[in-house]
């Protein structure tokens, strides 16, 4: 497996590839000192996974994550010196898989990546039954499809899961811990903003309202409930 | 109720009053009742409209739910003192970006060799890990140059604050220039030859002796060497020049490097001014280097030139007066 390291550092390129070479060593590290250059390993080389600094001589990390967006789905964890709450939203918002505030160490690291890893090749979650349909939604739970009035809808695998978590406890309050456990891993339960960014995208995608919600309704301090009711 | 004049309504004058500099939005509800100005449903709503058309009101962590904002004390401490003229506000808008990005450059510049230490000290540490004895050293390595880096960070945050408040006394003796030259290029030679960059040395026909704080006089000189060195591309060449002209003595640093737009050039001296990233270096400095070298010449009584221009390279001049500026220094006496 190959990861690619984006740093302007190259001193945390160099100790991660001797982290990984001492103690993860099915992985190879490529390196890349700029956002250009971290395009073009990511076009030709088709690492399978980007770690990705935010603070870049050239371009912005975010900047960069969006032109990866535009071609690839690669796993892409942030590293970044900014613990600001509002940087670790932009980039999940962006379609970044997770986020690790600098400084981290490498077993930190190494856990999380484990942890993105794992959600990738997690298969979809599977149901007895068939299908759902609330208004004018269906969820398609052998196919691991939504359609919205008939249009199938372009969810993202994170998406689905979430989609699926709700619908399946359609009327019932699931909490934040809950939904981020089943979702995204025990490790992430405390990630409250992994969620209220991927429960925006969902509403977005199926236009609902969260001040007169038809679908996702938020409860304050809890979490979230599937309001639709299945016919 | 937003005032595109830039003068904040009463009800954030008493928001900010009330608040101080941050808490909870039901905290604020509850005091906003007690003191007669609540309640208000949309008080969230109204505070980001407001926020957002005066600019310098920074409101941070506002989920879906709205439930958590911050307001920053520096604009807090304004508001409430009442009206405010367009050029104020502007004013405080340029403080707060500062403040902003100053943060984010230090934060940078000090986690990000921090990440590098905390990495090779938990292999250090780790019992399956098993480095090699060359693994090992490298790890050490890495943790001592990444220490250094932060030492000199948190220096150049600390000398920079002590010559502003003019708490430095400079310790003054008598020195030979080229020697002070030879030594600060001895210094940058290991980061240099990584990039085959030659650091050549121009000396005067004679030798010249400066009376002055040599220590701090190569702080400034490693400064500007070791902005030429990293604005240089591979292989190319960083000269210093030492002369003696008309009671003064310069060292002139001379690099390949891509030169620095005319915009920039203004700001060189300014602190935290980091400089575009499009120069072709490598991001890297808290943005005090010059203005430290700046405040060292000046205590001399001395200056520095630049000399820059686009696909010309820069040559960086710092100068002194060979005697001396009695008035700056404090001498110690025992060289003189």
């Amino acid at each position: 497996m190959r990861i690619l390291v984006v740093d302007d550092e190259p001193d945390v390129i160099e100790s991660l590839r001797l982290g990984f070479t001492l103690q993860w060593r099915e992985i190879d590290v490529l390196g890349a000192s700029t956002g250009e250059a971290a395009l073009d390993v990511v076009e030709q080389e088709h690492p399978d996974v980007v770690l990705l600094d935010i603070g870049l001589p050239d371009i912005d990390g975010f900047e960069v994550l969006r032109r990866i967006r535009a071609f690839s789905d690669v796993p892409v964890l942030m590293l970044t010196a900014r613990d600001d709450a509002m940087d670790k939203v932009k980039g999940l918002e962006l379609g970044a898989d997770d986020y690790v505030t600098k400084p981290f160490n490498h077993l930190e690291l190494m856990a999380r990546l484990r942890a993105v890893l794992r959600r990738m090749a997690m298969p979809p979650p599977v149901s007895r039954a068939p299908s759902f349909r609330a208004h004018d939604l269906e969820v398609d739970f052998a196919a691991q499809t939504a359609r919205l009035h008939g249009e199938r809808l372009e969810l993202t695998p994170t998406e689905y899961k979430l989609l699926y978590h709700l619908v399946r406890n359609s009327g019932h309050v699931l909490s934040h811990a809950t939904l981020l456990a089943k979702v995204w891993g025990r490790e992430y339960v405390d990630e409250v903003d992994y969620l209220r960014v991927y429960v925006r995208r969902l509403r977005d995608k199926l236009g609902d309202d969260p001040d007169q919600p038809r679908y996702i309704k938020t409860e304050r301090g809890l979490g979230y409930r599937f309001i639709g009711v299945a016919p | 109720m937003a005032s595109g004049s830039g003068r904040p309504t009463p009800i954030l004058r008493a928001v900010l009053g009330l608040l101080g500099d941050g808490g909870s939005a039901t905290d604020l509800a509850d005091r906003l009742v007690a003191s007669g100005l609540g309640p208000r449903p949309n008080l969230v709503a109204e505070l980001l409209a407001e926020a957002s058309s005066l600019g310098f009101v920074r409101v941070a962590s506002v989920g879906p739910d709205g439930e958590r904002f911050v307001l920053t004390s520096l604009g807090a401490r304004f508001l409430t003192e009442g009206a405010m003229t367009e050029d104020e506000a502007d004013r405080l808008r340029d403080l707060e970006a500062l403040r902003t990005e100053l943060s984010a450059t230090i934060a940078h510049e000090l986690r990000t060799p921090l990440t590098a230490v905390r990495t090779c000290a938990a292999l250090l540490l780790s019992e399956d890990a098993h480095p090699t004895p060359e693994q090992h050293r490298t790890l050490v390595e890495t943790i001592e140059r990444n220490a250094e880096r932060m030492q000199r960070v948190v220096g150049d945050i600390l000398d920079i604050s002590r010559f502003r408040a003019g708490s430095i006394a400079l310790q003054a003796r008598r020195f030979e220039a080229t020697d002070l030259a030879r030594e600060a290029i001895g210094s940058l030679r290991p980061v240099a030859e990584q990039r085959a960059i030659a650091l050549d040395l121009r000396p005067p026909e004679d030798r010249v002796y400066v009376y002055g704080d040599r220590r701090r006089l190569e702080q400034a000189l490693v400064n500007l060497l070791s902005n030429a060195v990293r604005f240089s591309p591979d292989g190319g060449v960083v000269e210093v020049a030492v002369e003696q002209a008309a009671g003064r003595v310069a060292w002139s640093v001379r690099d390949e490097g891509p030169g620095i737009p005319a915009d920039d050039q203004r700001m060189l001296f300014e602190r935290f001014f980091v400089g575009r990233s499009d120069r072709g270096g490598p991001r890297d400095g808290v943005g005090l280097g010059l203005p430290t070298a700046l405040a060292i010449a000046n205590a001399h009584g001395g200056r520095i030139d630049v000399d820059s221009a686009i696909g010309r390279g820069s040559t960086f001049s710092l100068s002194v007066p060979t005697e001396g500026d009695e008035a700056a220094m404090t001498k110690d006496g025992n060289d003189r």
